[in-house]
């Protein structure tokens, strides 16, 4: 193992029990040589977190490989990179090491922060539970996410959720998924005090705040207790970001007593402040975008928020505006998941109100 | 310097290492001179000894030069450790080295055999006139090794025996733990600053908790293992002497008796434990099978040397107090455990809460407006780390970039290795070169031993009575029994996760 490719970035195989040993061992060695050169300061090792990233391979892994690199720049984390395939044959664990590095800015002089991949498949993955225990640093906060695939009830899920003060679910999909999603509510499996939140409620930021806006002057606030019916038009591969927008709104509105009225067409119903108010979703929508359009009908009339090209069209019954539409992309979404975002008590409530729905 | 007990594992991969890396930093004198002794022949001893410094120096690889000069200096010589004449054989070889490389009848021995052989060899180094108990003219020094005895009696025993061959400053009871540079650092932190000391009190300080966790389990050594247990092997040495570092009063000198008084006072002010405390407040466990790393690994009734029956802990927890004025009332959680998710030493000194005035739900609560601070918000705490990566941590929270009052907490990290580009010594180099310069400060005193086995014989004697829970069993590469958890849960607290 070389230290030049680990001040390169590259990614290094090591053997399984030597993963421990192997990063002080680097980091001590960029010292020393940063040493001889004259360097005041040797180096610097960041870290914010104790990232976990749970992928099921594939495509998902590689996507997370690039996002990893992307943020790392931003939010400096031991990163643990997870590639586990139940279903495929046994094979031993492999691991790999490497280090992002970034400049401190201002001249100053490059900041690195660790990312370490292990690969797993079969039987050996509920062995990946005592790996990520072993590896993971003392006194900083960790993250779990789940990229591709929600979290389950196997041992690796288990530790990552008894170890994680953050979750972090990062997939959309179907009804399935937001059981399983919202079982993380129940039971006690999430410590006290974890910021729970998911990529498709982060992504659905934007169009919350337009969908509020339809309720701004000169409408009145008050309009939106009477709101009777909400429908939410996306692609089939956004639903739960869709239950997760109608569990908002029953949140913020007071609605009750949520369940599902015909559950193959998507169709629910609650108990308003005003009255009876249903709400439907429509997978014929593009996955363009998380959502189509979403609209809100009150008894002054129909409200929409539609996406159309690279803009919104926000109409009420007396006004209609265009403006652009922002799509975050993914490595954004992790960020905000990691900030301040990642902790938003109005994401619990809206999934209680969509796990009503689905129960 | 003598070595007995040559032919072990420790003169292989400690002793000898540490010697030749004296050496290499220029440490030791042109004369210095190191024997063997041990039972088996073995005149390739100097060759098995070039192996081990090969394998475990810490600076590798070995420069061929150096060792050639440093060779001349290494001999053998095979007896038995009861046998007065073999002591005269040695005393015969070490009048020659004087004559033939100078080292003017300074000696140190060294004494790395098992323990039960301790008696007998500083007594029989008595007999052979090998010991100068004159202040005046060469030195003559003995290195005994941990464990110095199995409770009270057999240390004071012990203890006895050495001090009938040898005045206390002669003596040199090793704990390699003391040679470890954070630990050093312990009282420099403390002593050398002044932002830390006037917060070391039960006035700022929550709790402490000191770990000693392994990822290994007992490999093979259950001979010694089934007699020792965790808290002989570890806590009634290496963990009562860091602890005693970290909550001793300011001695008036950095002097080895001056140090010495005041970590002994730590330990005699332990608070001592009832039968009733030991079934509440310590916990023991025992490993079975599990998972570490990714591998398989057996339980410790698996293990080769281990009763079908045992009760032998491989996990130990307990709450202690120290009824002093600086500590009164400040708990201090005490882990030892083999079989354990990861190999760490360290003291994490837990400070108490800020005040919950800002934060968002209370803000909330009390209608004070405002959205007040959200996120994670934890106590303060100083984490000193002995192994691996030896350092100091801090952590303290801080404001989340961004919109609103995310906070989190972050932390100040020290690292000997990256901050000053260099491995720190091995412990064995500085115990053995303060023992040749004649600095006793990091050796345990025969008080300090002897008020230790007091404390702890209590809780083997109160495990023996049978009114205390039974070792709680834990999956191997796990952080211990659910018991420990709950030794902590119940005061509302927990174990850091290091």
């Amino acid at each position: 193992m070389s230290m030049e490719e680990f001040a390169a970035g590259k990614s290094i195989p090591v053997a399984l029990k030597d993963v421990e040993k192997s990063i002080p061992t680097m980091w001590r060695k960029l010292a020393e040589a940063a040493k001889e050169k004259g360097a005041k300061t040797a180096i610097t090792r960041a870290c914010l977190w104790n990232l976990i990233v749970r992928t099921p391979g594939g495509k998902t892994f590689d996507e997370s490989k690039q996002l990893i690199d992307t943020i790392s720049n931003s939010v400096p984390a031991r990163v643990i990179v997870l590639d586990a395939q139940p279903g495929a044959p046994t094979a031993p664990i492999q691991a790999w090491i490497e280090a992002n590095w970034h400049s401190g800015g201002g001249g100053a002089h490059q900041i690195g922060s660790e990312e370490l991949t292990f690969k797993a498949s079969g039987e050996t993955v509920a062995d990946l539970a005592s790996v990520v225990r072993a590896l993971l640093i003392g006194d900083v906060p960790v993250a779990a996410l789940w990229h591709g695939l929600a979290p389950g009830n196997d041992a690796l899920d288990h530790d990552m959720l008894a170890a994680a003060t953050r979750v972090v679910i990062g997939i959309d999909g179907a009804e399935e998924t937001m059981r399983a999603v919202s079982s993380l509510l129940e039971g006690g499996r999430l410590r006290p005090g974890t910021g729970l939140t998911s990529l498709a409620w982060l992504r659905s930021a934007h169009w919350r705040q337009l969908v509020a806006a339809l309720f701004d002057p000169p409408s009145e606030a008050g309009d939106a207790g009477k709101v009777s019916e909400v429908r939410v038009v996306c692609g089939a591969d956004h639903v739960n970001a869709a239950l997760l927008l109608i569990g908002w709104f029953a949140a913020r509105l007071g609605w009750k007593a949520g369940k599902a009225v015909d559950r193959a067409a998507h169709s629910y119903a609650f108990t308003g402040p005003g009255g009876a108010v249903k709400a439907a979703i429509d997978v014929g929508g593009t996955s363009e975008d998380i959502f189509t359009r979403v609209e809100v009908t009150t008894p002054d009339g129909r409200s929409s928020v539609s996406r159309i090209g690279a803009s919104v069209i926000i109409e009420t019954p007396t006004t209609a505006r265009k403006q652009p539409r922002h799509i975050p992309g993914d490595a954004e979404l992790w960020l905000a998941a990691l900030g301040a975002r990642g902790h938003d008590p109005l994401f619990i409530e809206a999934l209680r109100g969509a796990a009503a729905l689905v129960r | 310097m003598v070595i007995f007990g040559a032919s072990g594992d420790l003169t292989k991969r400690k002793l000898l290492p540490a010697l030749y890396s004296l050496a290499r930093d220029r440490l030791l004198p042109n004369a210095f001179s190191v024997v063997g002794f041990a039972r088996r022949p073995l005149p390739e001893w100097a060759d098995q000894m070039r192996e081990g410094c090969d394998k475990f120096a810490r600076r590798r690889p070995v420069d061929s030069e150096l060792w050639s000069s440093f060779s001349q200096g290494v001999s053998y010589v095979a007896g038995e450790f009861d046998k007065l004449e073999d002591y005269q054989k040695l005393k015969a070889h070490l009048d020659a080295i004087d004559r033939s490389r100078g080292t003017k009848g300074n000696r140190v021995f060294y004494l790395s055999t098992p323990p039960s052989n301790y008696p007998v060899i500083v007594k029989k180094l008595g007999e052979a006139g090998l010991i100068n108990r004159d202040k005046d003219g060469p030195f003559t020094r003995v290195i005994i090794e941990k464990p110095f005895g199995t409770d009270l009696k057999t240390a004071t025993a012990l203890n006895q025996t050495v001090q009938s061959v040898l005045r206390e400053d002669q003596t040199y009871r090793i704990d390699h733990y003391l040679g470890k540079e954070t630990v050093q650092n312990l009282f420099v932190l403390r002593f050398g600053n002044t932002i830390f000391e006037p917060l070391w009190n039960s006035k700022y300080i929550d709790h402490v908790q000191l770990a000693v966790t392994e990822s290994i389990g007992i490999e093979g050594r259950g001979g010694y293992f089934e007699e020792a247990g965790m808290t002989r092997d570890m806590v009634q040495n290496h963990m009562f002497q860091f602890f005693s570092l970290m909550a001793m009063e300011p001695p008036i000198a950095f002097e080895a008796d001056a140090v010495r008084d005041e970590k002994a006072k730590v330990i005699k002010a332990l608070r001592p434990m009832s039968v009733e405390d030991i079934a509440r407040d310590v916990v023991r466990g025992q490993y079975i099978e599990g998972t570490v790393m990714g591998e398989k690994k057996g339980g410790y009734k698996t293990e080769k040397g281990v009763k079908p029956d045992s009760v032998t802990e491989s996990y130990v927890a307990m709450k202690v107090f120290i009824d002093n004025w600086r500590w009164s009332g400040v708990p201090f959680y005490i882990r030892a455990g083999k079989a354990l998710t990861k190999k760490v030493t360290e003291i994490a000194i837990q400070f108490k809460d800020a005040p919950a005035l800002y934060l968002g739900e209370q803000q909330s609560l009390a209608g004070r407006g405002g959205t007040g601070m959200t996120g994670i918000q934890q106590p303060n705490s100083l984490i000193i780390r002995i192994q691996p990566d030896e350092g100091i941590l801090l952590n303290i929270t801080s404001k989340v970039p961004g919109q609103g009052l995310e906070v989190t907490p972050v932390s100040m990290d020290f690292r000997y290795g990256s901050s000053f580009g260099a491995e720190p010594p091995e412990a064995y180099e500085r115990l053995i070169l303060d023992c040749m310069l004649g600095e006793s400060t990091l050796f345990t005193r025969s008080d300090e031993v002897e008020a230790s086995w007091r404390f702890i014989d209590r809780i083997f004697d109160a495990w023996r009575s049978g009114k205390t829970p039974p070792p709680a069993p834990y999956a191997f590469g796990t952080w211990g029994p659910k018991e420990s958890d709950d030794l902590l849960a119940r005061d509302g607290r927990a174990w850091r996760r290091p």
